[in-house]
């Protein structure tokens, strides 16, 4: 065998690392959570393996929760979340019309392909006057998580008191070890209408039904919301 | 010399085989399995409604809908009893019910509408290995409200779709 026979078996070889490569990280979880898939695989250079998120959103050990980190956004308030600092006693401020409020739920580092997706979320809801989106702070994280548990009875933190509507998007920790770990996608989705406590709206999934993360059909669906209630802006 | 070439070339083709492909629609629909969960005494008008404005929603995205009675459902699942929770109901118990003659059913999607109670219960059992239980308590329950909620069932249904 020649040179040529040489260069078909390291094709060959690079087919099979190629091949085995897509099924590796994650032997259950991919098979069964195309859709996860597939959303990572709509980043260039997302799908497959990832290594970690950008500085500045690292995630609070034992709550789950990263500080919270306003960006690119109009806060309904004008004081933003880590500046309110009323308490349950205080007499309740009036809700802002047509504000919005998405919070970003998750543990641990998000991968790149998130963060990817979430800043296009954030691009596209954000530009509406009232509306903010941030990653969850200690406080929210811990009201959101209970709601989603289905525990009633905690009281709204202060940054929801005075928002309209507000949407908390979990991110399903990802699938396999580092450096081949895939996103599982959109986990459990809240909303609530302040000063009301109970949810508005609630999803709760198993990790192998992860969503597609972001995406035009996710901000539609966001931007829905106020067409649900009478009075609403759309 | 040959040897260590038709290994490579046995594994390359067996990995190239069971390579997950990412889903998407148009290969085949959406096989979805739709049963009407709200108890015969409360399925009002408007409730029939909603439930019709969720089939619709669901429809309109590449898929195929079958729909089945509650009370066929309960028994293939193994809860009889009428009118008892099916959220927390697990993937597993909907084994029977996914195999229907020489058609697979990749998402069950089972739907409870009060809209004069307020509520809209949904579970979801995708291809998937897990379930998604959506909720909604509001006092306006309308078409527009079900139909928010069916693309919120959508987004679950494709999980472990496979083509």
């Amino acid at each position: 065998m020649g040179a040529g026979g040489m260069r078909v078996g390291a094709v060959l070889v690079g087919l099979a690392l190629a091949g085995c490569g897509g099924s590796a990280g994650a032997p259950e979880a991919a098979p069964e959570n195309a859709t996860a898939a597939a959303a990572a695989a709509e980043s260039p250079g997302a799908a497959g393996a990832e290594t970690g998120a950008a500085p500045g959103t690292g995630a609070a050990p034992g709550t789950g929760a990263a500080p919270a980190t306003e960006s690119g956004a109009v806060s309904p308030t004008g004081t933003g979340a880590a500046a309110e600092t009323a308490s349950a006693s205080d007499a309740p401020a009036p809700v802002v019309p047509g504000s919005l409020r998405v919070v970003i739920l998750h543990s641990g580092e998000l991968l790149r392909s998130e963060e990817r997706a979430l800043k296009g979320v954030r691009k596209a809801l954000t530009s509406r006057k009232g509306a903010t989106m941030a990653e969850a702070s200690a406080e929210e994280a811990t009201a959101a998580r209970a709601l989603l548990s289905g525990q009633a009875g905690a009281g709204l933190p202060p940054a929801w008191r005075t928002v309209e509507t507000v949407v908390v998007l979990e991110v399903l920790p990802p699938a396999g070890k580092a450096p081949r770990r895939t996103s599982q996608g959109l986990g459990g989705v809240l909303v609530l209408r302040p000063p009301t406590a109970a949810p508005f709206y609630r999803e709760v999934v198993d990790p192998a039904v992860g969503a597609h993360l972001g995406g035009e059909k996710l901000t539609e669906w966001i931007r829905d919301l106020a067409a649900l209630e009478p009075g609403g802006s759309k | 010399m040959t040897r260590p070439f038709a290994v490579a070339a046995l594994v390359a083709l067996f990995c190239l085989l069971l390579a997950p492909r990412p889903a998407s629609a148009g290969e085949r629909q959406l096989e979805v399995l739709l049963v009407n969960m709200t108890p015969d005494a409360l399925s009002t008008g408007a409730s029939k409604a909603c439930v019709a404005a969720v089939k619709k929603t669901i429809a309109a995205d590449d898929t195929h809908i079958t729909t089945l009675g509650e009370t066929p459902l309960r028994k293939a699942v193994g809860k009889p009893k009428k009118g008892t929770p099916f959220l927390d109901w697990p993937h597993t118990a909907f084994k029977k019910v996914r195999e229907r003659g020489e058609a697979w059913i990749d998402a069950v999607v089972l739907i409870d509408c009060r809209p004069e109670s307020g509520r809209l219960d949904v579970l979801v059992a995708p291809a998937a290995a897990g379930t998604a239980r959506i909720e909604l308590r509001t006092p306006t329950i309308d078409p527009r409200a079900a139909r928010w909620v069916g693309a919120a069932i959508l987004r679950r249904a494709w999980a472990g779709f496979v083509p």
